[in-house]
């Protein structure tokens, strides 16, 4: 029987791993590659670490840093393992793995979903048109060049302004590939501001907004797609067709947190962010089983992922040492759809002796602003801010404080 | 003149005004540190970049190597930096952080191993 079982081995597990270790639980990692480290292995460029490390690393360099940890502390870890069922059996959970030894069933106390999130892909975004090859998601691009070594096309348009397509944007120019352009739906940039002008400014790359892709062409091999402006609802604008020649088409469309596993436990999950609904110590609606990194909520940061497992890992140690009280005493962050495309954590608990970290997106970008959290109606935080934008998850501490069943709590967004 | 550009040194992403008369920088404002002002002198007059790529391995196990430079280089040599980098295969163990370009392109600048690789040599 373990104390803690981590499922996904990237930042987000090793960081959650580890201080469940610290804590003095038993613990374990379950990792379906070969090696630790998740998607960082794969994103040799840097910018990872500048809060946690105050250094700008590259993916492998911030990765080596936790599995040193990890080995230092001695953590039993499972590579090349896939977990295949997960079942709540009482006070303790059977987890089911599958690898090259056969099939076996685990037994834990505490369970921390780490197992990151997958990209959309070309068939969630019903892109018109035959199926020839030469269309990539953009990690899966970024694999084939970093781990692989190869070039997977040489005239390429780049579909979503999300930072992965502009990382890749330059990738790609960087080992002699032509990047046509990138295409961007919405009316501003979904990545980071500053990946715009290292990955596309830098290398004359033109950004096109409020455009998408209407059909691909190709029989075997994409030859071309056509390009269609948009309107503020997104919807085509008739006679803007352009047609593009290109041999690849690289999707940057969107990052879905990963949860067949969540569900498969009926953990509630929530339709703004597409991973479980939790407190601030990240337990989710099923007691003994914790969230964190991507596949609670799409992070833009790193440092970030670490932080959310630590969090689980400590509190997922804490409950399999002593159960603490359930889900129910709690109240919901409240917060409006207008304003806000989501808030994390979701619930409250209405004892809770430390501070709550919150990370929250806004729907629109707006400049000058105040975010309050409002109790009881009356202003418990207020912070400005210059300008907030959906793309950059902003991070707020609320000071620890006791609420009341009866009240409500919420997040609010106003002009300053 | 008056430059508007935007620091890439750390997350905030400052958007800086930056107003030059006669080649030199007379103020620089939105900067919320420092480092806004040492990074929009070297943007208006000699940007610099870090560099990440890999390189070849003889190993088919880990065909990669992601390296990167040790410090920034100008802008205008990255793509002379890239051809040097793909001229390289990696044939033996290398430890995190090894050189495996000294003093890349005279710039006094390495490129640096990004992770550790042990070279496999059997087909286990």
């Amino acid at each position: 029987m373990y104390d803690v079982i981590v499922i996904g081995g990237g930042p987000a597990g090793m960081a959650a791993a580890i201080k469940a270790k610290q804590n003095g639980s038993k613990t374990l990692i379950i990792e379906r590659e070969k090696k630790l480290g998740g998607i960082l292995k794969q994103c040799i460029h840097d910018g990872f670490g500048l809060i946690k490390f105050k250094k700008q690393l590259t993916g492998p360099e911030y990765a080596q840093r936790y599995t040193e940890l990890v080995n230092e502390l001695k953590i039993e870890t499972m590579v090349n393992t896939y977990v295949s069922n997960l079942k709540v059996n009482g006070d303790f959970f059977e987890i089911t793995i599958v690898n090259r030894k056969g099939i076996k069933v685990l037994f834990s106390k505490a369970l921390v979903l780490a197992n990151g999130c997958r990209e959309r892909s070309v068939k969630q975004i019903f892109i018109d048109g035959t199926r020839p090859s030469g269309v990539f998601t953009a990690g899966t691009a970024q694999y084939l060049v970093n781990r692989k070594g190869y070039l997977p096309c040489k005239n390429c348009i780049i579909l979503g302004s999300g930072d992965i397509g502009l990382i890749m944007a330059r990738r790609l120019k960087l080992e002699g590939a032509n990047v046509l352009g990138v295409y961007e739906v919405k009316n501003s940039p979904s990545g980071l501001t500053r990946n715009i002008i290292q990955c596309l400014d830098d290398y004359n790359i033109p950004l096109y907004l409020s455009k998408t892709i209407s059909t691909i062409h190709g029989k075997n091999r994409v030859i071309g797609v056509d390009i269609v402006s948009v309107d503020e609802n997104l919807k085509e604008i008739p006679n803007t067709k352009e047609y593009i020649s290109c041999d690849g088409v690289i999707l940057s469309v969107g990052l879905i947190p990963e949860n067949e596993n969540a569900e498969s436990l009926n953990v509630s999950i929530s339709k703004n962010t597409k991973g479980p609904i939790v407190d601030q110590n990240l337990m989710t609606s099923i007691p003994g089983v914790f969230s964190c990194g991507n596949a609670l909520h799409v992070n833009d940061l790193v440092d970030y992922v670490s932080e959310s497992g630590e969090i689980a890992g400590l509190n997922a140690s804490k409950y399999a040492f002593s159960h603490y009280e359930n889900f129910d005493e709690f109240l919901n962050l409240e917060f409006n759809d207008n304003d806000f495309l989501y808030v994390v954590p979701q619930k409250l608990k209405i004892n809770f002796n430390e501070n709550t970290i919150i990370y929250f997106r806004v729907k629109e970008e707006i400049e000058n602003c105040v975010v309050r959290i409002l109790y009881d109606n009356k202003c418990i935080y207020e912070k400005k801010y210059n300008k907030v934008k959906p793309p950059e998850m902003e991070r707020i501490i609320l000071k620890n404080i006791k609420l009341d069943i009866t009240k409500s709590i919420s997040l609010n967004l106003g002009k300053e | 003149m008056i430059k508007e550009i935007t620091c890439i040194s750390c997350p905030n992403g400052c958007e800086m005004s930056v107003e030059v008369v006669e080649n030199k920088i007379i103020r620089v404002e939105n900067n919320k540190c420092e480092r806004g002002i040492s990074f929009a002198n070297e943007e208006i007059f000699n940007p610099q970049r870090m560099l990440c790529s890999t390189v070849k391995t003889s190993d088919p196990k880990n065909l990669r190597l992601p390296v990167r430079t040790d410090k920034v280089i100008p802008k205008n040599k990255i793509f002379e930096a890239m051809k040097c980098i793909n001229n390289i295969v990696i044939n033996k163990n290398i430890q995190m952080g090894e050189k495996i370009i000294e003093n890349l392109l005279g710039l006094g600048v390495s490129i640096i191993a990004s992770q550790s690789l042990k070279i496999n040599s059997n087909n286990v």
